[in-house]
């Protein structure tokens, strides 16, 4: 007999795995938590800035992260680490027709889903967003409940809550695969030796799709790159995060906020994009954003970066996550494909797997899991990528 | 827009101007690069006509040398092109790009600092950029100053101090008498450093110099009041008004390796030729690893000589070289033996004793069990705009840690100077 034999495996420290984990130890499981890196957060959380909203195009992404938004807005009241909550809200602005149309037709779905969102024409824009450049700017939309917070910090409340509430976690130890007996996993095996369970919470961001081979299932995730930096931080003067989608030469979308403190954190996405896993920074992209965050902000230039570096969206086709237990692998659930979004969506995800474990799911969950179920089809897109 | 040299050298020192000159001599073009405002790097630093003599000779042939100097020139990306590297850099409100077949590598060293408490008051400073103070024209109108820390510097710091109208109070060396009498030796192999020692003594006669002592924390209100010494067994409280505490110097190896060669914070790896482990980017001086003047002179010329694709070690020149390399070389291994830091140094920052100056991060808030990047995760240690330069080494020293690389821009830089012109 094993020396532990645990209720649950989570594959992945990260923006995810930590919070599911936590969540299913506060179900009463026991829980193992396993990471290839060092520490919590070393995949993708740490290369993420921050940004967390509910202003998506897909119902399920929008009620999972308005479920996450709660977890992040009340974690200092509810547990007394300050994880640097701002809420700012996000701004989406347009200024062609092309984004007006997205932008608008969007608001239906959104506030079908419940969302708190509004169309600011120019004048209300410039007046949220001062220093906002004024020059062919129609308007934008503005979902005044999202925020930010730091993703490092989070995760390490996740973490120090999920150790508090009784989570083992092993870092330095890759899996290196699933095991399985008839159609029903028993265990993974790590390149330390190996741990039985009769779950495995595939939440291993960037690197889920190898994770799921190794136990015969298919998970359509592809890391594309995209490259974020950081500013000295200055006195408060912009509030949202600002988004700006249109599509330039060698990049698609950027987006900067403030942080609570201060920092201006940015990111932009490299069109065509890079695909791989390569997260050395380049000397391409920081002139470029540069030069848009500077078009769309003039009063940006005379703020100093400090550094740039690179992280991976796990992506799938259709630009959502893919949630939910594998038809052909009992006791396999899949936490993966956050494209992104793993921080805004990590908490969110983690409660619906921890209800999916303990068979407590609610209606909304069972819509959210068949929207997001592995088995679809990957037909849609998801607009606001 | 872009200019096109045979050569880069990056830092504007000892190393780096003796690489220029040599790489010009041999009819290449090069431009030298360097974040001060005049050459001469941290040693001599001097005010502008007020050439030090020992740097006389090598600043004469740079000024006849055909050589493009940028001042106040800070390089914040470096780009492989593929046998050339393209280097962008700050000037003032400038951006400028230049692109080079070679790159020499010659960015110095910077002090190190050990937190203690009290060490992050205002009237405490590194006795290196108190020397540059000093330098710039500080005075001291008889104000009380202690000396502290290890090494060498210490005692031209303290001549600095006295010439300035400062009352230097004793020079406190943390190495003990015992290995202090290890500098002997070397001082009688190199007769004009056992002259420098012996003007360096006059000037600071009457100045108690005692080994094995060393600061343990230093008061103040608003600024220094005092300070609590002890060689391990006693412990005195001196009343005085500035603290100079260097604690020897680590070399400037970011850019190297952020650009991928071989080597540690103490020092870049080289070849016979001070090649890095990367194809075409060379290094010399104090980046290899500490050693003085005469290392960076010799390694500066050996360098230049190499980048030019002129280097011959079988040459009498070459000879020569070769052999002052060797010299200074194993003069700084042994300084660095005599000058080693005790472990007592280690427990001396308190809970509440800053660790992180940048980011305000206590040495309480460190867990001894993370590795540098949990650290870095949780606290935001090395997160400020030094980017780990001055708190990295303090958490090597205390923690064991392995330092993160620095990243693009590998100097902080203004938003606006990092738009790239329209190709």
């Amino acid at each position: 007999m094993a020396a532990s034999i645990y209720d649950v495996i989570v594959v992945g420290a990260g923006s995810v795995g930590t919070p599911a984990a936590m969540y299913l130890a506060e179900k009463g499981l026991k829980v193992l938590c396993l990471d290839q890196f060092s520490s919590p957060g070393q995949g993708s959380n740490k290369a993420a800035i921050g940004g967390l909203r509910a202003t998506h195009s897909a119902p399920a992404k929008i009620k999972l992260c308005l479920d996450s938004i709660k977890t992040f807005s009340t974690w200092k009241e509810k547990h007394g680490f300050d994880i640097e909550w701002f809420q700012g809200g996000y701004v989406f602005v347009a200024y062609r027709a092309e984004e007006v149309k997205v932008l608008q037709d969007l608001l239906v779905i959104q506030k079908q889903a419940g969302l708190n969102i509004e169309w600011y024409d120019k004048d209300a824009l410039l007046k949220l967003v001062p220093g906002l450049s004024a020059e062919g700017l129609i308007g934008g939309t503005f979902s005044p409940e999202d925020g930010s917070a730091s993703p490092m910090l989070s995760n390490c409340a996740f973490h120090k809550r999920a150790v508090e509430l009784g989570v083992a976690f092993r870092f330095n130890e890759r899996v290196t695969s699933i095991m399985r007996r008839k159609g029903v996993v028993v265990g993974v095996r790590t390149d330390k030796g190996g741990h039985a369970t009769g779950c495995v919470v595939n939440a291993a961001g960037a690197w889920a799709k190898a994770l799921a081979q190794s136990g015969g299932q298919d998970a359509p995730v592809n890391p594309d790159c995209h490259e974020a930096g950081i500013t000295e931080p200055a006195a408060r003067f912009l509030n949202p995060m600002l988004v700006d989608i249109r599509r330039e030469p060698g990049s698609a979308n950027y987006y900067f906020h403030q942080s609570a403190i201060g920092q201006v954190l940015f990111c932009i996405t490299p069109d065509p994009p890079i695909i791989g896993s390569d997260r050395r920074e380049t000397s391409s992209y920081l002139p470029m954003v540069a030069r848009r965050m500077v078009g769309l902000m003039p009063k940006l230039t005379n703020l100093k970066v400090r550094r740039t570096w690179r992280g991976l969206y796990p992506n799938t086709p259709d630009g959502s996550p893919i949630v939910g237990r594998s038809k052909t692998l009992e006791g396999y659930i899949n936490a993966v494909g956050m494209c992104g979004q793993g921080y805004m969506l990590g908490p969110g995800v983690g409660a619906l797997v921890a209800r999916l474990v303990t068979n407590t799911l609610t209606k909304d969950d069972e819509e959210i899991l068949h929207e997001l179920r592995p088995d679809r089809e990957f037909a849609g897109t998801e607009a606001l990528k | 827009m872009v200019e096109h040299v045979d050569v880069a050298v990056v830092g504007g020192g000892p190393a780096g101007i003796s690489a220029a000159v040599a790489s010009a001599a041999a009819g290449k073009r090069v431009c030298l690069l360097d974040e001060g405002s005049r050459p001469g790097g941290q040693i001599w630093r001097h005010r502008l006509g007020q050439v030090p003599d020992e740097a006389q000779s090598l600043l004469t042939k740079l000024d006849a040398a055909a050589v493009k100097v940028l001042f106040r020139a800070s390089v914040f990306d470096v780009e492989d092109r593929q046998g050339s590297w393209r280097l962008t850099l700050s000037q003032g409100e400038r951006r400028v790009a230049i692109t080079a077949e070679k790159l020499v590598l010659a960015c110095g060293a910077r002090e190190r600092f050990l937190p203690f408490p009290g060490w992050t008051l205002p009237g405490v400073m590194g006795a290196g950029g108190g020397q540059a103070f000093l330098k710039e024209g500080l005075e001291l109108h008889g104000e009380r100053v202690l000396v502290a820390g290890t090494g060498p510097l210490l005692l031209p710091v303290a001549a600095s101090v006295g010439k300035a109208g400062g009352r230097v109070l004793a020079i406190l060396e943390q190495t003990p008498w015992r290995r202090v009498l290890g500098m002997l030796p070397v001082l009688l192999a190199h007769p004009s450093k056992a002259l420098q020692a012996a003007q360096l003594g006059r000037s600071l006669f009457g100045v108690p110099y005692r080994p094995g002592w060393w600061v343990q924390e230093a008061y103040g209100k608003d600024f220094l009041e005092a300070v609590r010494l002890t060689d391990g067994q006693r412990e005195e409280v001196l009343e005085c008004r500035w603290l100079f505490c260097g604690f020897g110097l680590v070399p400037n190896g970011e850019l190297g390796v952020a650009l991928g060669c071989a080597g540690t914070h103490a020092g870049l790896q080289v070849n016979k030729a001070q090649e890095s482990s990367v194809n075409g980017i060379f290094a010399a001086g104090e980046l290899c690893g500490v050693a003085g003047v005469d290392a960076a002179l010799a390694e500066g010329a050996i360098a230049g000589l190499a980048a030019a694709g002129v280097w011959d070690a079988a040459s009498v020149e070459g000879h020569r070289l070769v052999k002052a390399r060797a010299r200074a070389r194993s003069t700084g291994r042994q300084l660095e033996r005599i000058f080693a830091l005790r472990p007592e140094l280690r427990g001396l920052p308190r809970p509440e004793t800053i660790i992180c100056r940048c980011e305000d991060v206590p040495y309480g808030a460190i867990d001894p069990s993370w590795g540098s990047r949990e650290t870095k995760l949780c606290t935001r240690a090395g997160m400020g705009p030094c980017q780990g330069r001055v708190c990295g080494p303090i958490l090597i020293y205390q923690f064991g840690h392995t330092p993160d690389t620095v990243r693009i821009p590998y100097k902080t830089t203004p938003v606006g100077q990092l738009i790239a012109e329209e190709p």
